[in-house]
Formats: structure tokens, sequence, C-alpha cells
């Protein structure tokens, strides 16, 4: 992975991207050396002018500590799983350490919050920035700050607002369960939540929020592995079609939610599906790739460019 | 740009609380020595407490009994010192509210106050001592205080091996900065307010009056007066008589200055015969004007003046240590004497009893000439039973008639107030002179140590053609104490020798010292070499030793301003040369850095990795051409791939390639002449 950050798109933490400043800390322990410094004169000590430079210089010396936490950090946006309106998107974050020391409580604000990361020398860390969406659409995901107080808390370093250049694709939201539209051939398919009969095990996929709660693989997810859902080759479905024009009389949005939801379903009940919406069609299929595009071209549906 | 992005606030662990607490006790112990006993044991309860509480859950005291014991805390503070200002009952109440901080820590401030405050109390510390040991444990407050800062503003629980480092790397590394700081920040001459009026108690040395017969607190003790760097050879332990004081007047009980020694002379006028010798001398505080000079100087400190009987003054008393350089001539001629010296030097108490006077009458008349009435004084001492004792008798109201007839025990000052009574008596100008006399040579950094035990007192006589002339009757009695020191005259008391009745070779068999003795000794003289920098660089570097600092590194006479831009010129230099050490990246990868070395080893057999050459394309062709050892180039290639590309990065990994890059072993006889 010490090469993963190495590319262009990577950002590295200079000297320009830094800035540091005293904590309240920083300025109450000043004014303790100011003292101490009017007592050393004072008393002629010698050992006193000797502990509070000594202090004083600590104090400088843990300056360089806290620019070099961040300085030279590399960071590179990661990929985002697209989630529906209304869910939180994962945004990743790629950290690298690429020196030989350690770089303790670095923290990554996002959106408001913050969460503490530890680099190890020449380690690299993910982290996930998370956002609630509210509507769908390509979603560039809010700025980030790195910033830290260590080692002393005397001052702390931060890093101009960087904007990563992954994005999430933001599904429009789910609407309600709504009777999938009947196949082609009359043959209406049954969607109870349950496997149909006839229908193959394919295999696990890893869960996606939609998923049918009957699919999901409870074993697997029993021994902390993680959810799964199981998937079946649909062979035993029909071919249907999800229709703009099957849901009249609702607004865009109300459409294009119910749209995802007949997709979701669809995709889960093993069927072969089209989509069918303006100025888009999208021939009949069965595979997580169909799925994801249909529901990009519900998600971008109206929206002319990518922001 | 300067949105808040502040690291949010945590709350420390109990860890890092244990950390606080453990410098909490080092400072109360450290105070321990001047603060009221039962302030220390409150201080260790509320630590104790604070530590039960966090580690076994137990009870804290809420808002009001905390206030409580503040107010109580303070009146009892109040009580005992009768005060709540100055050094002592302001550290006491410092201490006290500090431990009782520690019951109410909430807010991470709470916390870094009270190491500010530990920070703070240890620098107090310096007011009562600035000893080596006091320097030592503060380093060691400061290190553990930082440990604590460091786990206290750190949100998250490091290795103690990583935090004792890193807390161990901060302070080294501010090491340069600080001496920087230290001797090139200017200082200033005079306090900012007033000093407590004790602070210059407890300072012992000469006293400028002598009276035989009582109790002298000196001898017995063995605190330095003085330290000398000579030169050259020091002069020979007899030759060493340092000259304080002179005293010329008498009542017959009590010697003192006499009233016109306080007339300031401008030069120190003799004739110098022979060479001369320079040395430096440094003084401990004794709370007195008067310097110390080896008989007779030739040259005034500056700050000081010469005064009547070649002796030397300060303008202030010396209560800090100073450092003079001065030159003196052993051998000298003071020519003629004035007629109101002459007076003085033949003055005589009333009371001068008639066993004296007729006992100079006898030599007077037997002798006549001053030189031999000086000799039969001396052979007086020497042949009748007078004995050189530290502990003599106590004497009554004629101390010199009782010492000369009745007791004929003492030591030097006994001796001298005899002998000069005896040559006023047969008119002889006269005068006694206290001082020291010897000096323990410390090999180790070539300096001479001269204790207050090594005080002396002795005679001078004047004498037409020769000027005062040195006159030392304790050396008629007790060669040794002359020739050897009063260590040696110690030493044989302590064996029960009688002084003075020793043959050469006894002598030297007893004060010879043992093996053990030898080496304690050189770990003494060790120890005092180091304090002896310890103070000239920490405890006496100020405005005078400053200023010489400066002009050894070409300042003539340095105003603020450029000190100011010297320092601030080294300090951005020092900082700077920090930041690049700090800065450095300076390892490489080390799997990197094995891979390197594994390719250098395979160079030197000539298989040489060409630029453009990947790992696994070289492993393949250095497999052909070296067969037998295809196995092992394959999995060190292997696994420096694995860790480099596959994310591989465990220890173990690196330590496998570490390994067995070490033990490849390529000769030239391996490689297969088809490839080479």
């Amino acid at each position: 992975m010490s090469d993963a950050l190495s590319d262009g798109s990577a950002i590295a933490l200079g000297r320009r991207q830094l800035y540091m400043l005293p904590t309240r800390h920083g300025i109450m322990f000043s004014l303790v050396l100011a003292t101490m410094l009017l007592a050393a004169v004072n008393y002629h000590n010698g050992l006193a002018y000797l502990f509070t430079f000594l202090l004083c210089s600590m104090a400088l010396v843990s300056m360089l500590y806290t620019h070099r936490n961040l300085s030279g950090l590399r960071l590179r946006a990661g990929n985002c799983a697209s989630v529906f309106a209304g869910q939180d998107a994962s945004f990743e974050v790629w950290l690298h350490n690429p020196s030989h020391w350690f770089r303790p409580a670095v923290w990554l604000h996002a959106n408001g919050e913050a969460q503490r990361i530890d680099l190890a020398p020449r380690e690299t860390v993910r982290a996930l920035v998370i956002f609630r969406t509210t509507k769908r659409g390509c979603l560039k995901p809010p700025p980030i700050t790195l910033s830290t107080t260590f080692p002393l808390a005397l001052l702390y370093s931060w890093s101009k607002r960087m904007e990563l250049d992954n994005r999430c694709l933001v599904y429009p939201e789910m609407g309600l369960e709504r009777l999938l539209p009947s196949p082609a051939d009359g043959d209406r398919p049954r969607f109870d939540g349950r496997r149909s009969e006839g229908d193959d095990f394919a295999g696990l996929r890893e869960y996606r929020l939609g998923d049918p709660p009957g699919h999901v693989h409870w074993k697997t997810a029993a021994r902390s592995q993680g959810l799964h859902t199981k998937q079946f080759a649909g062979h035993g479905g029909g071919t249907i079609w999800l229709e703009w024009d099957a849901l009249v009389g609702l607004d865009v949005e109300a459409r294009l939610s119910l749209l995802c939801r007949w997709v979701v379903d669809a995709d889960a009940a093993g069927l072969r599906y089209g989509l069918r919406i303006p100025n888009t069609t999208v021939k009949p299929q069965h595979d997580v790739e169909h799925r994801h595009r249909c529901l990009s071209a519900l998600a971008l549906y109206g929206i002319s460019d990518v922001q | 740009m300067f949105n808040s992005v502040q690291p949010p606030e945590h709350v420390p662990d109990t860890a890092a609380l244990n950390w606080l607490l453990a410098s909490s006790t080092l400072i109360v112990a450290l105070h321990a020595q001047h603060l009221p006993s039962w302030l220390c044991l409150i201080a260790a309860c509320l630590i104790a407490w604070r530590y039960l509480s966090a580690n076994h859950a137990w009870y804290l005291p809420g808002r009001w009994v905390r206030i409580v014991i503040a107010i109580a805390l303070c009146v009892v503070v109040l009580k005992h010192f009768g005060t709540l200002l100055g050094r002592g009952p302001g550290i006491a109440l410092v201490t006290a509210l500090m431990t009782l901080k520690l019951l109410e820590l909430r807010r991470l401030r709470d916390f870094t106050f009270v190491i500010f405050l530990l920070y703070f109390l240890c620098l107090a510390a310096f007011l009562y001592s600035q000893s080596f040991w006091v320097a030592g444990y503060a380093v060691a407050i400061a290190l553990i205080t930082t440990i604590s800062l460091i786990r206290i503003t750190q949100p998250l629980a490091m290795p103690t091996r990583y935090v004792w480092s890193l807390s161990l790397g901060l302070l080294l590394k501010a090491v340069p900065l600080m001496l920087v700081m230290y001797f090139l920040f200017p200082r200033i001459q005079g306090t900012l307010w007033g000093l407590p009026v004790d602070a210059y108690s407890g300072m012992t040395g000469l006293t400028d009056t002598v009276t035989p017969g009582a109790i002298n607190q000196l001898l017995g003790s063995d605190e330095i007066a003085f330290r000398v760097k000579f030169d050259g050879e020091p002069p020979a332990n007899r030759d060493l008589y340092w000259r304080a004081l002179v005293l010329a007047d008498t009542d017959g009980v009590t010697w003192t200055r006499s009233s016109n020694s306080h007339l300031i002379i401008d030069s120190l006028d003799y004739q110098p015969i022979g060479d001369s010798v320079s040395y430096a001398i440094t003084l401990e505080p004794h709370d007195q004007p008067w310097l110390i000079a080896l008989d007779l100087p030739a040259s005034v400190p500056v700050d000081a003046r010469a005064k009547r009987g070649f002796v030397l003054v300060r303008r202030r008393a010396v209560r800090e240590r100073i450092r003079y350089q001065l030159h003196s001539y052993p051998n000298y001629d003071t020519g003629e004497l004035a007629m109101a010296e002459r007076r003085e030097a033949l003055s005589l108490p009333e009371t001068l009893s008639p066993r004296v006077k007729t006992l100079v009458t006898t030599w007077q008349s037997q002798y006549g000439e001053p030189g031999s009435i000086v000799a039969a004084a001396l052979n007086h001492f020497n042949q009748q039973e007078f004995l050189y004792t530290l502990t003599p008798p106590l004497l009554g109201d004629d101390p010199v008639d009782e010492f000369l007839f009745d007791t004929r025990k003492g030591y030097c000052e006994h001796f001298a107030s005899a002998f000069v009574t005896l040559m006023r008596a047969a008119g002889i100008p006269s005068r006694m002179v206290i001082g020291y006399q010897g000096g323990e040579l410390n090999t180790l950094a070539d300096y001479m140590i001269v204790r207050q035990s090594d005080a002396h007192a002795w005679a001078e006589v004047w004498i037409a053609g020769r000027g005062w002339v040195r006159v030392d009757p304790t050396g008629a009695v007790a060669p040794e104490r002359i020739e050897l020191g009063v260590e040696a005259i110690l030493r044989l008391v302590a064996r029960g020798s009688s002084i003075g009745r020793l043959t050469p070779d006894a002598i030297l068999g007893a004060i010879r010292p043992g093996w053990t003795e030898h080496y304690w000794r050189g770990l003494l003289h060790g120890w005092d070499a180091m304090n002896n920098v310890w103070n000239r660089w920490v405890l006496d570097y100020g405005p005078d030793s400053q200023r010489q600092l400066l002009q050894r590194l070409g300042f003539d006479t340095p105003s603020w301003t450029q000190m100011a831009a010297t320092l601030a010129a080294a300090v951005a230099l020092v900082f700077l040369l920090l930041t690049a050490l700090i800065l450095r990246n300076q390892r490489p990868d080390p799997a990197l850095a094995w891979y390197q070395r594994f390719c250098r080893k395979l160079t030197r057999v000539g298989l040489h990795r060409a630029e453009y050459e990947g790992p696994i394309d070289f492993a393949a062709r250095a497999s052909r051409a070296l067969p037998s050892l295809a196995t092992e180039v394959r999995a060190i290639t292997d696994l420096y791939v694995a860790i480099r590309y596959a994310d591989r990065s465990g220890i173990a990994a690196q330590a496998e390639l570490k390994r067995r890059v070490q033990q490849l072993r390529v000769s030239h006889a391996m490689v297969t002449t088809s490839s080479a």
C-alpha cells in the first residue's frame, strides 16, 4: 500500500497547507514561563534561569514536533459506495504516513465532526467521512481538515480545508413497497420476501441496504463475518419492464422513488427487468451492474451534468 | 481560514492521572526539606486520596468540602508563618492548593493548570538550594511532569516506552537552545524587588577580632573558604600564607584591627624580590568585605582597594561567590615604617604582667639585637615544653601570661598573640596577621582548596633594613602544621601522637593515607572539581561573568541591543538546525534498505541489477547465474515484493528478510561461467 498514495491525485501536506497557533494551554504556559523568568532574574538564580530556558526551549521544540505530525502526510480520496437518499454516504479517505516517526492523535475534521487517527511509521490508514445524504444526484464530500496538538498541546496545527475528488452517487430515496408490474408474458412473479421455488442459490455477496431481510445469510452474520445476502440466479422469473409511464398522477421525485424501489425488489426477486424513463431506456437483464445502471439512471434523471 | 478546528476535548484516563500524581509526589518530596512537616503530610494525604479515588473508586469530596479544606489550609499556613506573603508561606500555600486541586480535576485545563504549577514549584525549590543534587532531581521531575503533560493532553494510551523516549527526546533536543538562551540572555545587576532579610544568613568565615583562649568555631569546620588556581606550579605548603587581616590593637585579651588600618593606601608600596606568583581566587561568600591574597599581593582586583597592612578590601560585603585574578611576591622588602605605624606596632596593654616583662628583659640584656631576640623567643617556644593542640584549656583575664607560664598549650592564635606581646615588650614593632595557611591540592582538576579549618594566625615583626618580616611562632612548636598542613595535624592527633616531638619518618608514616582513603580522597576531589565548574557556570554566572564570556566571543562592550540581537540570531540558528534534524525523514524503508544490501552483495560477484530491471526479472537472472543460491535469491525477492507491493508489512516478514539477507554468502566460485 505504500505506493498507493504516491500517484498524482494524492495531496501531500506541506508548509503552505499548514497553520499553527498556540492553544489556550500554550498561552497559559507562556504566562507561567514569564513568571518563572521574573523569579530567576530577581533572585539571580542560575538554576532557575536554566530551568526556565529548558521549558521554554522544550515548548519551541514541541512546535517542530507538532508541525511534523501533519507535515508530509499524504491524503487520497478513496471510494464511496452509492447509497439511497436519506442514508449515510461513507467517503473513504486514505492517509499515508511516509515517515519513520509515529503520528499519533491526528484529528480529521469533516462536517462538524472529528475523528482521531493514529498512524504508525509508513502506515496507510483508511478513514471514513460519513455524510447524511438528503437528495439524489452526484454528491461531493464535505471539505476536510486535519489538526493535531501532539505532543504537548501547547500549540495546535491544522491544515487548509481540502476538497477531495471522490463523488458519491446518491440514488433516489426508496419509495414504499408496491407491487411490481406484471411480466410481459403475463406470468406475474411472486414477491414475498422468500425465494421462489426452482431459483438456484448462486452464492453470497456483501449486504447492501435495501436487500430483503429474508435473503440475509444469517449464519455468517452469527459468526460475526458481516452481513451477506444470498443471491439467486434468476432463471425462474420472467422479464418485466419498470416504466415511468406506469406511475401516472405522481410528481417526478415520487415516481423516481417508486421506480427505485421496483429496481431493488426486482433485483432481489431474481427477475430480468428493464427500465424505461424519459430519454433513457435500459434493456432487461439481471446482474449487479445492471441494477447499478438502472439506479444511476434514476439518480441522475433530470440532472444535466455531473458536478 | 482560521475557523475553529481545534481537536475536541477529552477526559484523561487513569494512567495519565497516575503520572500526574507521581510528579506531584516528587515535588512535595523536593520541598519536604523546608516546608513544615504537617503540611507535607497533608499534601501526601491529598495525593493519596486522589490516587485511591481514581484507582479504587474512593469517595471524592464535593465542592463545599473542597472550599472548607481550602480555607482551612490558608488559615493554618497563615497561623504557622504569620503571613501569606514571601517565599516560605507562598510556596507552602501553592503546594497545599496544588494538591487540593488534584481533587477537582474535570476539564482538561484543570489538569494542565496543575502541571504548570508543578513546573513552577520545581523552580521555587531552587530558591533554597541550587546544588548539583537538586539539579539532577529537577531533571527527573521535568521528565516525569512532561510525560504527564503528554499523556494528559493526548487522547490515546501510548506505550510507556514510547512516552519515555518522547519526553526524553523533547528535553534533550531542548538542551542546545537552553544553553544559548542561558548564556546570552542579558543578566542584570541588582534585584527587581527586595529580597528577604534572612537571605544571607549562615555564611561563615574569619572574624576581625581574635581572643586567644575563647572558643574558635572555625577549626572544626571543613567548609570551603576559597579555591585557588595557580597559573604555574603552586608554591610549597610552607609558603602558602593567605593574608586576610592585620590585627594590631590589643587590650591584653582581644586583638582587633587598628583604628588607622582603615586608611586606604593607593598603591601597594614595597620592593618585590624575586619572581611573582600569579593565581585566581574563587572566594566563597562570607558576608564581610575583606578579600584573601597570598603574602604579599602586588595587584588589586577591580572593585576593591588596598589598605594599610597590605590587605585588600572590597567595597561591598562578599555575598556571592566571586572570582578575582591576582599576583603576589612571596619575598619582599617593605622599607621604612611610618611614625604612626610604629607607635601602633609597639603599643602594649597596661596590664602587661611582671613575668612577661622579666622574661623580655633577660632576652634584651642577653642578645640586644632584634633579630636575635626574635630567634630567642622562637627558641623559647621550642624548648620550653610548649604543646600545639587544637583543644587548649580556656584562659582567663590575662591570657598571654597564663599561656606563656602556666598552660603552655594552644594553637596558632595563642602562639601569635603571645609572640607579638613579647616582641612589643622588647621594643620590636610587631603585629598579628590572620588568614589561612596551606591548602589541599585537587590533583584531578589542578586547583587548590582552602577550607575554614586552614584558618591561621601568625606574626609580623619590623626589622630595619628588611621591613616587615613574617614570623610564625606556631612553626617553632609544630613544624608539621606549617610543612604538612592542618590536615596532617588532625590525623596525627587522631592517632594520639604528640605534635612537635616526632621523627620525620614517624611523621611521614603517620600522614601517608591508606589506599581506601586515597581513593576516597580522589572521589572527593572529583566531586569538588565538578562543583567548582557548576559554581562557576551556574551559581555565579552573573553580569560580570557574562561580560567576560562575551568579550571572549569578540564583543568588547556589548550594548543591550547588541546582546538582544546576538541572542535572537543564536536562537534562530540553533532552531534552524533543530528543524533540519527533527523534520528530516532519515530512515529509508527498512525493506528497501535490506533489498539494496542484497543487491550490493550480488554486485560484488558481478551481478548488477540494472535500473530498468524489476526485482523478479533480476531474481530470475541471478538464479541462473547462481544455481546453488537460487532458492535463497527467490525467497528474498519474494519477501521483498510481498512487503513492498502486496502490503505484507508485518514485523515478522521484515525480520525474515533481514535474517535471510544477512545470512546470504555469495562468492565468485558459485557463479556459473556461462552467464557471467
